[in-house]
């Protein structure tokens, strides 16, 4: 069930068949030429500004959101910083240059903001509260198996991105749900793509054999 | 008979970075079954950004939450244009309570040397932003009498420290710089004073801070993100 999920469009193919995981990370833009974001460049070249946050909303809102939910484990926060990212993004739209594509570059904006939170919690020696028991708000796409299966999923994938460290956790997330290439993740994060190279090998260790031990990733 | 451990000491990087494989991966069953079980965290992975949808009414909230920021911001530069006889490039300047004798820290950012890309209220959550190659001025000024030094963070370290820096001008009235932000980052400024020596940095901004309240004053400025 859950591997149907995977075969879903959009799901990611990473080293799903040959001898070698040999899908090259792109942003899915790059593959379809300027793609949906064309629109969005089109809707700024126009002054439309709400318009470009209207489809930035469709294009990144729910990836944006996931990202924020497993970097803070906690839907009340990740509300909070997603839709902090967006207000952002609004203003600061007239400034984009086109240094890398919008998605790099709402989610830069993204992870500036849940890395604040995070500070900001350790700062009051507030410790998040994470990993609900049951995500409450599995999306709505998927059939009332899928949901289970991800519910599932979701409490022990939780539990295991928790125990990285914090940059670890970005980084992964970053790679492997974002799909970002190291030279992607670089201009986000301003650190060497060699750096991000080895923080990522170094953490998919901890993270297969918390999986396995939940009997997740088998 | 020990297990094959070539998959995590020479595919995994590899693997990690997307690479092609070595075929004794596919070949050795050991390797094979490290193989599967990367592949099988990589789809969690890849599944997990579609894994929860976004409250229904997120979309709305966030134009809301943009009307009340403009909002904010007219009130914000209707006080400004009030209190400035002329058009500044202030970002934010940060002033205790104590007058003429507190150390006073002024911000501005500019781009290629041309005018302010951004100036907005601090200390209403607001975020001032920035992109790579934009220069942050930076003008303290120490009350007579008084030592003092102005230091930059991105995160937590240090990137740049006035008094340690031949561009850092010294003055009868403080410190002042241009500093260019090169790299993605949020940055943080912190002012320094004290009536003896201010301390050393110690690198990071938490560690700076501290010993700077404890030696006399220590401002920090709000967050500048460099996008």
């Amino acid at each position: 069930m859950f591997q149907e999920l995977l075969d879903r469009p959009g799901a990611h193919s990473y080293g799903g068949n040959g001898i070698s995981p040999s899908t090259t990370v792109q942003d899915p833009e790059e593959e379809e030429g300027a793609g949906p974001e064309a629109e969005v460049l089109q809707a700024l070249s126009r002054g439309d500004r709400k318009q470009a946050l209207k489809l930035l909303m469709g294009l990144y809102g729910t990836a944006i959101y996931n990202y924020c939910r497993h970097m803070l484990g906690d839907a009340a926060l990740a509300d909070d910083v997603h839709q902090t990212t967006f207000e952002q993004v609004f203003f600061d739209l007239p400034r984009y240059r086109g240094q890398s594509s919008l998605r790099i570059w709402v989610y830069s904006i993204a992870r500036h903001r849940c890395m604040d939170m995070l500070k900001m919690n350790r700062r009051r020696e507030q410790h998040i509260e994470t990993r609900e028991a049951l995500p409450e708000v599995v999306s709505e796409e998927l059939t009332a198996e899928e949901r289970a299966v991800i519910a599932s999923h979701g409490k022990h994938l939780a539990r295991c991105l928790e125990l990285l460290p914090e940059k670890a956790r970005d980084a992964i997330l970053q790679r492997f749900m974002g799909q970002m290439s190291y030279e992607e993740m670089a201009k986000l994060s301003g650190e060497r793509a060699a750096t991000l190279q080895m923080r990522v090998t170094r953490a998919l260790p901890d993270l297969r054999r918390c999986l396995e031990q939940a009997g997740v990733a088998r | 008979m020990t297990a094959c451990n070539r998959f995590e000491a020479e595919g995994l990087e590899r693997f990690a970075a997307g690479e092609p494989l070595d075929p004794h991966f596919e070949s050795c069953a050991d390797c094979r079954s490290a193989l599967a079980g990367y592949r099988a965290v990589v789809r969690t992975l890849g599944a997990a950004g579609r894994m929860y949808d976004p409250p229904g009414d997120w979309e709305q909230r966030v134009f809301a939450r943009i009307q009340r920021r403009r909002a904010q911001r007219r009130r914000f530069f209707v006080g400004l244009a009030a209190a400035l006889p002329v058009a500044a490039a202030a970002v934010f300047v940060l002033r205790s309570a104590g007058g003429g004798e507190a150390p006073e820290l002024e911000l501005s950012l500019s781009r290629g040397g041309g005018p302010a890309v951004r100036s907005g209220p601090s200390g209403d959550g607001s975020v001032v932003t920035a992109a790579p190659g934009d220069v942050l001025h930076l003008v303290a000024r120490i009350p007579r009498g008084k030592h003092g030094d102005l230091r930059l963070y991105r995160g937590d370290a240090l990137v740049f420290q006035c008094l340690k820096s031949p561009t850092c001008v010294v003055s009868r009235d403080g410190l002042s710089a241009d500093v260019p932000l090169e790299r993605a980052g949020t940055y943080r400024t912190l002012l320094l004073a004290a009536e003896g020596e201010v301390p050393e940095a110690a690198g990071t901004l938490d560690a700076d801070y501290a010993a700077g309240l404890r030696a006399g004053e220590a401002r920090q400025s709000p967050p500048i993100e460099v996008l």
